[in-house]
């Protein structure tokens, strides 16, 4: 058995003007990401309902895969469904941890 | 067409430069985007947490728009706009919010007179736009 596989980067590229906000914006979520699974441990679930709503807007930073898990957090939340819930916010940080920001270099 | 008369008075300065915008969204990242943009084409910004922290600015300051958010703790884009338009009937409302299929909170935001709905994710192609319709320019 070899050793274990480092999972492949996601490049992302940053969108054009807003090189100064976006790398910020990543770190916000990836601390996010990781409150998330304590405060569904403490069935902190306004909390997670903010955060989710929140996720939503990540289509414009360029991110439109973290709308995607916001809606379906939402979505989760509605339904009462913790199961999906857990595994959102799963592979959530785990997508978030292979992002790589790629600068778009304009003429 | 007033504002094409003022860019002809004040040739150096873009019209732009003549408003305020005042920006309420509990998301942090989401006012500095917004502000990002709105700097950038040359207009003033100032930034609210909540719907009572904007209304407050909205006292003192002179705002030549709005943009809110609809869903905000401490206290709600719906109430945020009937308030402003009640204080300020003739200050105009972009309202915008996250993705949400059946456009609940955008709508709900139109019917209580928002100049303009925006879904977050168009933002950053869109904003400038809209806001220049917001003011007339």
């Amino acid at each position: 058995m070899g050793p274990p596989s480092t999972p492949s980067p996601i490049c992302v590229d940053i969108p054009v003007g807003l090189e100064e906000i976006v790398p910020d914006y990543l770190d916000s979520q990836r601390k996010m990401a990781g409150e998330l699974l304590q405060l569904l441990t403490a069935s902190k679930m306004d909390a997670i309902r903010r955060m989710a709503h929140n996720l939503k807007g990540g289509a414009a930073f360029g991110f439109p895969r973290l709308s995607e898990f916001g809606a379906g957090m939402e979505h989760s939340l509605r339904e009462s469904n913790l199961t999906a819930l857990t595994e959102q916010i799963k592979n959530l940080a785990e997508y978030l941890e292979r992002v790589e920001l790629r600068q778009i270099n304009t003429p | 067409m007033q504002c094409a008369l003022m860019a002809e008075v004040v040739e150096q300065r873009p019209v732009a430069l003549q408003s305020t915008i005042l920006v309420i969204d509990d998301d942090r990242h989401f006012r500095s985007l917004v502000r990002t943009l709105l700097v950038r084409a040359g207009y003033e910004v100032l930034e609210a947490e909540n719907g009572l922290e904007g209304l407050r600015l909205l006292e003192w300051a002179p705002i030549d728009l709005v943009i809110t958010d609809m869903l905000m703790p401490g206290q709600e884009g719906a109430e945020t706009i009937r308030r402003v338009r009640k204080l300020h009937p003739r200050l105009r409302i972009l309202a915008m919010s996250g993705v949400d299929a059946r456009h609940r909170y955008l709508r709900v935001a139109a019917y209580l007179g928002a100049f303009a709905t925006l879904e977050k994710a168009v933002i950053p192609r869109r904003l400038l736009s809209t806001v220049g319709s917001a003011l007339g320019c």
